[in-house]
């Protein structure tokens, strides 16, 4: 038992205001890396086409117009209509909703993607 | 206390370093590029230090297979092949060479199930790449498809390798190439190719157009894992939810190819007399599905035909042959192909299904768009 090093303890200053604002703001660090790095990204829909990205929501409803194929965005389904292209595979994939799932129009060129977090890491059957 | 401070902030720093290295899962992920002109979709992620120069050379080697391999591009050593005349003496670049010896070996492997030659059957049906979609008013007749089936023979082709330089002959002037179903796969083994050059490349998924490649493990977190694979159920047709079919464990350094009338077929009638026509032809020539009604004197949708044929395994331009020759020959026979290759896979027909060679399934009380269908051992 050292009583030198204990006397010395005794006589240390006590917690100071700027000590405690210091801890919460430690606090306040660990909560934001924490935050950054386990926040729960949103599920977006990704719709890329020559010259055109646009990336939304998959819970806002919306309906967009491209040239050549329209896009909609419903209660997290998504899927699309009216292609101009002559084989309508855009239009045969049907519904998607998951992460990883896409829609494409190879003629167009356009692409849409549901973009979020998902245990699957690809998708194959397109 | 200012000790103390230090300790506690270089200990936060440690952690969320700690923290940040579990989470994005670092992989440089590529906008998806056109490979084989304007029919296929190139996608990629890489993980590793030179992924932007593996992803530049990947993209380069696919331009050149297509120059070479492409069937529509009039400038490609394909199509100046099909234009050729009987005994006329085409050079082709190394890849069509490729493609044409590996196809040949895999007509007499598969009894004529997967085939390069079958192009004229193709046009006959509609199916090829220009006139799939477009207003079909007349199917071949029985007699038509036999007939054109004679020469739709990978062994009416001569193939020479002679002072570095390749050439193709027709022994028949009806002869007609089409690397349709073997490209893509020969393509993403290239790729590998290059990315076994990069010893910095740990990682990396790699997909032309459905022939999906897994390099190395999925890598997240630190964790090399296997990676999960999700297969589009091929029913019910058109715009309505479908889902997944199932979702496949895949060990690292495999590819996994899906072959199936999904979106790819066509409609030819209508009201009771409506067909669909997938683009997926049998041994026999005949589209997948199809059969001859000899009393109505019409074509039918078959019983049972195979709707989607996955196949796991280390080769892409092998799982991109046996799919389709696994769809081409049928459940039965087709599961049995699979089997003896020892390549994995599942097989789906309207009715049931079969897993070869022990696929793993993920979460397949989550992913269980299969649990639809009846098991059956083969």
């Amino acid at each position: 038992m050292n009583f030198e090093n204990i006397e010395k303890l005794k006589k240390s200053k006590p917690i100071t205001v700027l000590d405690i604002i210091l801890l919460v703001v430690i606090a306040a660090a660990i909560g934001a890396s924490f935050g950054a790095v386990y926040r729960r990204p949103k599920t977006t829909v990704l719709i890329t086409a020559p010259s055109f990205s646009r990336e939304l929501s998959v819970y806002d409803d919306a309906v967009i117009e491209l040239d050549h194929i329209t896009v909609h965005i419903e209660s997290g389904r998504v899927w699309v209509t009216d292609s101009v292209c002559h084989d309508k595979v855009c239009e045969h994939t049907g519904i998607i909703s998951r992460a990883g799932e896409s829609i494409v129009c190879l003629p167009y060129g356009i692409v849409i993607t549901i973009n979020g977090r998902s245990d699957i890491q690809w998708v194959i059957g397109r | 206390m200012k000790k103390a401070a230090l300790s506690i902030i270089t200990a936060i720093c440690a952690v969320t370093a700690l923290l940040c290295g579990c989470s994005a899962s670092g992989y440089t992920v590529f906008s998806e590029v056109y490979a084989f002109s304007d029919d296929i979709l190139f996608s990629a992620r890489i993980l590793g230090g030179r992924a932007e120069y593996a992803h530049e050379r990947m993209v380069k080697t696919i331009a050149e297979i297509n120059a070479q391999a492409s069937i529509t591009l009039s400038s490609s050593d394909l199509y100046k092949f099909n234009a050729s005349a009987e005994g006329e003496r085409v050079q082709v670049g190394e890849h069509v060479y490729n493609l044409f010896t590996l196809g040949a070996e895999y007509y007499e492997k598969t009894n004529g199930a997967f085939n390069i030659a079958a192009a004229p059957l193709s046009s006959l049906w509609h199916i090829d790449a220009t006139s799939l979609g477009g207003n079909v008013t007349e199917l071949p007749s029985p007699q038509e498809v036999s007939d054109m089936l004679e020469y739709c023979n990978p062994a009416l082709v001569g193939a020479e390798k002679s002072d570095g330089k390749y050439y193709l002959t027709k022994r028949d002037g009806r002869v007609k190439l089409d690397f349709g179903g073997i490209a893509k796969g020969y393509a993403a083994d290239k790729c590998v190719e290059i990315l076994d050059g990069y010893d910095d490349v740990t990682s990396a998924l790699i997909d032309i157009s459905g022939n999906a490649y897994f390099y190395g493990n999925y890598i997240n977190g630190g964790n090399r894992l296997d990676w999960n694979v999700a297969v589009t159920s091929p029913r019910p047709r058109k715009t309505t939810e479908r889902g997944f079919v199932c979702a496949a464990v895949v060990g690292k350094d495999n590819s996994a190819v899906t072959s199936g009338d999904y979106m790819r077929y066509y409609e030819f009638g209508a009201g009771d007399d409506k067909i669909y026509v997938p683009h997926i032809l049998g041994f026999d020539g005949v589209p997948i599905g199809l059969k001859w009604n000899e009393v109505t004197e019409r074509w039918e949708n078959g019983d049972e035909y195979i709707i989607s044929a996955t196949v796991i395994g280390e080769s892409s331009a092998l799982c991109d042959i046996l799919s389709t020759a696994v769809s081409a020959l049928g459940f039965e026979t087709g599961g049995a192909l699979l089997k003896n290759s020892g390549y994995k896979g599942l097989i789906f027909t309207e009715k049931r299904y079969t897993i070869i060679n022990g696929v793993k399934l993920y979460k397949p009380d989550e992913y269980n768009g299969f649990a639809r269908y009846t098991y059956y051992e083969l």
